[in-house]
């Protein structure tokens, strides 16, 4: 068993998921997360030779389509910038990431 | 009413019914329940538009050329309800997210593509539990579904709109997604048939993602020959998914043989009614000429585990996408990453973000390896230990779900104990195979009332052996 999870490891998982996080949902998600690793650490407490993961055609294979240009009418740039919530003259509008913006 | 597509399809061709009768018909069936069941996230405005049009169609052709019409519009005028993850273009698709609220699809899905070239009419999106994470739609933003055959109980999840949908008789077929139970175990519960096609055969083109090694778009409905057939019209491989592949299995077995692992009806939290209706559908098979076995296959008892840390790890890496920059809503503060953190935080439900932080647990430096790569080790090797088997028999059979359907609010405060539901299910996702769940018993219901809830059998079948389970489903 690994050590169990504690409030801060939450706090920089969400962190790095880039998700704010209320004080109530860190000490939740904390417990939540300890019981929920209880249940698989099964699979870390197992020993397992990896031999199968160096195996040739371990891995599903991907059917790469030919890399031919194509015309096509299906989307257009329009269509799919329209859909973020910040555009501009056909470009995804971001903030600065230097600084605060205004 | 209409029962099921052939019905239909032979009183469109008698002139007995038009399209917006059975259009018409759903939409009352809408307007009558759905403020109390919770079922449709939204009914489509351009519906009888629709079916006038296809009316219209079929007006001044004779019944022979209705019928010759019909056989190559299998779906005509169809109504289909759609889970709310699969694009239709124009059309909102929330996920039953609060950060997807107002997304409009900038393109179909090609399951909605090949509906639509069949003649299906769409007439609204029904709710989910928010990107398909849950069992119960508990964790739909836009409130829990209610089970029509008692309104105190879930309907499950996370195609849980789509599986009510069918039983309160508010479309003939509906579609679903299926990433470790999401058709099965909401057909259970709300005693519909619910197809988890072979993974690759039918295309995710269009679907939200969750874990894409997992997730598989299929049908609903209260008949096996539309689950058939929708199935067939939906399938095949698909240029905008590469894990698309080719054709099932043709039926060529004239003796069908069952396995029952040991495994399976040990488990804790299967119910004695359980396990007799499942005595009782051996002896009902074997008196078919059914050779029906036990088996053992060991590594079913960590398939949960592999799924909860394969599926988390699949979930973190395919969220990353709903950053409040490429789609949907934003929440707007001084600085881009701030914007990030309040877009992610307040906009996605505690169960999405809880399937995120552990996967970016599963997947973090010291983690990885004691948790990801060795579950990708178990996974292949539970997929040899399952085709092993299928060398021996054709279908694995099992109940959908230890139990029938929990009230709404019991297991909303422990997670784990909503995963647990998922123990039948998840092992089909996990090798890839076709599972299908089809009503076989009822519980004694509660004391003193007559209200008994439904609960599926689950028949798996080996890669592209849709074929198998049809026509064991047809022998119940």
């Amino acid at each position: 068993m690994t050590n169990p999870i504690q409030e801060s490891d939450i706090t920089n998982l969400a962190n790095l998921s880039r998700i704010s996080l209320t004080e109530a949902e860190t000490t939740k998600f904390t417990k939540d997360i300890q019981a929920i690793v209880g249940m698989i650490d099964v699979v870390n407490s197992t020993n397992v030779s990896d031999d199968l993961l160096k195996q040739e055609g371990f891995a599903p294979i991907n059917k790469i389509r030919e890399d031919i240009q194509k015309e096509t009418n299906y989307l257009t740039p329009q269509e799919i910038v329209s859909a973020a919530p910040n555009h501009q003259d056909n470009s995804v509008k971001v903030k600065k990431i230097l600084g605060d913006n205004e | 009413m209409i029962q099921n597509i052939q019905e239909f399809h032979s009183q469109l061709i008698d002139k007995k019914i038009t399209i917006s009768d059975l259009v018409n018909y759903y939409l009352k069936n809408i307007e009558k329940k759905n403020k109390d069941l919770n079922i449709y996230l939204e009914v489509f405005d351009d519906v009888l538009t629709i079916a006038k049009q296809y009316d219209a169609e079929l007006e001044n052709k004779s019944s022979d050329e209705i019928k010759t019409f019909l056989e190559t519009k299998k779906l005509f005028g169809v109504p289909v309800a759609i889970k709310d993850n699969i694009l239709i273009k124009g059309k909102i698709a929330s996920a039953s997210s609060k950060s997807l609220e107002k997304y409009v699809a900038s393109y179909d899905a090609t399951t909605i593509v090949k509906l639509r070239e069949a003649g299906a009419i769409f007439l609204g999106r029904v709710n989910m539990d928010e990107f398909a994470m849950g069992g119960s739609t508990e964790n739909s933003a836009y409130g829990v579904t209610k089970n029509p055959l008692n309104k105190e109980y879930v309907a499950g999840g996370s195609s849980g709109g789509s599986a009510a949908a069918i039983s309160a008789d508010m479309a003939l077929i509906t579609l679903g997604s299926d990433t470790g139970g999401s058709i099965r175990q909401p057909a259970s519960y709300n005693g519909v048939i619910g197809l988890k096609p072979t993974y690759g055969s039918v295309s995710r083109h269009g679907l939200m993602a969750m874990a894409s090694s997992f997730d598989v778009i299929g049908p609903f409905s209260k008949d096996i020959d539309d689950v058939k057939m929708v199935f067939e019209i939906i399938k095949g491989q698909d240029e905008l998914d590469s894990t698309t592949h080719g054709e099932m299995q043709p039926m060529t077995k004239n003796k069908i043989k069952v396995g029952i692992p040991n495994e399976f009806i040990f488990t804790e939290g299967v119910s004695e009614e359980v396990k007799e209706s499942i005595k009782d559908v051996s002896e009902k098979l074997k008196a078919q000429g059914v050779e029906v076995v036990d088996i053992s296959i060991p590594l079913l008892k960590e398939a949960l585990a592999l799924y909860y840390i394969l599926v988390p790890a699949e979930v973190s890496s395919n969220m990353a996408r709903y950053d409040g920059v490429r789609y949907g809503e934003a929440v707007s503060t001084n600085n881009g990453i701030e914007d990030y953190l309040q877009t992610r935080g307040q906009l996605l439900g505690p169960e999405v973000k809880r399937r995120i932080i552990l996967g970016t647990y599963i997947l973090s430096a010291g983690y990885h390896d004691a948790y990801y790569k060795k579950a990708l080790i178990f996974r292949e090797k539970l997929i040899q230990d399952v085709k092993e088997k299928f060398k021996d028999v054709d279908v694995i059979l099992t109940p959908t779900t230890p139990d029938t359907a929990f009230k709404i609010g019991e297991k909303v405060t422990d997670p784990l104990a909503l995963y647990l539901a998922d123990i039948f299910t998840v092992t089909a996702n996990l090798v890839g195979m076709p599972a299908i769940s089809v009503p076989y018993m009822t519980d004694k219901g509660e004391t003193g009332t007559e209200n008994k809830m439904p609960l599926g059998l689950q028949f798996m079948a080996n890669t592209d052996d849709e074929n198998v389970l049809f026509s064991i489903v047809k022998m119940l």
